[in-house]
């Protein structure tokens, strides 16, 4: 085995999961997911040395398919504007009716649609430090800047979310989705 | 949107609950084998000559292709310095001349030769060399002690033969003029090239003047052109 397929052993194949959950809890359209993820991996191929010398490679690569899916939504997105393709949602889930499925894939394409609209960092420290409750450390890490740098990030996304999402708020009827 | 804003407790619970950590049953199986055809393509597309290659080893790479090049060019230097392309001209003009020299040599019907050289004692003494049949040559030495010989010189290489008067074949006086007997052994002398300084002629291409040890100043007569040939005027007249 050449030194590539011993790299992508050691480096990208533990991280597999972790970065196919990553860009799926972004992105639900399946060959949407499918672009992030080869999109992804050719950013670390391409920046593979980068990875090795990194302190917390795991953090890298989520930031690095964060961004791949970030970026496949909005091409998706734009593609939908152009009448290209109907986004499609994950099968609902079992025990919720059409109407539910169709509640929470809106609400996601919303949350998305939102995070999207935000600066690639503080989307990044967002997803990472709220959805799923990194520490300010790991968020730093992969966004390579300080703790309080990070904290900063995560505190303006929020306020800009806050704003964008202010419809979902409870008690709100939304009329036609947010932003 | 009026300045209303979400509490960071609801956002927070809604970002988590529309992008919830649950891919489907077997969706991660299905989606490996798109990361691994992703990262051989990027392989495959970037080719050998991404391959990470350590500083260290390009180091050294590049100072031993700037030794090898600095080699080369002291080399070169030292060639042009030793070999400059004006001599090398030189030589092969001496070269056409000298081929030129031996041709007319061979054309040559007659000669005499005045020759400088010193004896066994280091005396000069000089010798008229006389050159008319083609092996035959007479040779007189000038001076105190002068003497005469009529020396057979058959063919070109041969050496002294024994003389019809005066001396006998190894007179080591004669020795210093064996090298000019005649035109061949001339050319044998030039065509050997040991260390002879060669004068030759502008307009015929023959040596006038040799040193090699002894200095020689020679003159020859060429035969005459051929006729020109019969076979054109015969064809006219019929």
């Amino acid at each position: 085995m050449d030194d590539d397929g011993l790299f992508y052993g050691r480096y990208i194949e533990p991280l597999e999961g972790r970065m196919l959950r990553t860009v799926r809890r972004v992105v639900w359209d399946p060959d949407l997911a499918r672009d992030a993820l080869q999109d992804a991996v050719v950013r670390l191929w391409q920046n593979r040395e980068r990875l090795r010398r990194h302190p917390n490679p795991e953090a890298l690569a989520v930031r690095v398919c964060y961004h791949a899916a970030v970026d496949a939504v909005r091409r998706g997105q734009r593609r939908r504007e152009t009448g290209g393709v109907d986004l499609e949602g994950r099968p609902a889930a079992p025990g919720r009716g059409p109407a539910e499925a169709l509640e929470e894939r809106e609400q996601h394409e919303a949350v998305v649609r939102a995070i999207a609209a935000l600066p690639r960092q503080q989307a990044l420290a967002v997803l990472m430090r709220v959805v799923e409750e990194q520490s300010y450390a790991a968020v730093a890490q992969a966004l390579e800047c300080a703790e309080v740098t990070a904290r900063i990030h995560v505190m303006r996304g929020r306020s800009h979310l806050r704003r964008i999402l202010a419809p979902f708020a409870p008690g709100r009827a939304r009329i036609g989705g947010a932003a | 949107m009026t300045g209303h804003k979400l509490r960071v407790e609801d956002l927070d619970r809604l970002l988590r609950e529309a992008l919830p950590d649950s891919p489907e049953a077997g969706e991660e199986e299905r989606l490996r084998p798109v990361l691994r055809r992703a990262w051989a393509e990027a392989r495959a597309a970037a080719g050998s000559e991404e391959r990470p290659v350590s500083l260290a080893g390009t180091w050294a790479l590049q100072a031993a292709l700037g030794a090898a090049a600095g080699l080369a060019i002291a080399l070169g230097l030292a060639l042009h310095l030793a070999f400059p392309p004006r001599l090398v001209a030189d030589g092969l003009a001496a070269q056409a001349s000298s081929l030129r020299a031996l041709a007319q040599l061979r054309r040559a019907v007659a000669m005499e030769c005045a020759l400088v050289a010193a004896d066994e004692v280091g005396r000069p003494r000089r010798y008229h060399v006389t050159w008319r049949a083609p092996d035959e040559a007479r040779v007189r030495l000038e001076g105190p002690g002068g003497a005469t010989w009529l020396v057979r010189v058959p063919g070109s290489r041969t050496g002294l033969m024994p003389p019809r008067r005066d001396s006998g074949p190894d007179d080591p006086r004669l020795s210093p003029a064996r090298d000019v007997l005649s035109p061949d052994r001339i050319a044998g002398l030039l065509d050997a090239r040991r260390g002879v300084r060669v004068t030759l002629d502008g307009a015929t291409g023959l040596p006038v003047r040799m040193e090699a040890g002894f200095s020689a100043t020679c003159d020859f007569e060429l035969e005459e052109p051929a006729p020109p040939p019969l076979v054109g005027a015969a064809g006219r007249g019929r």
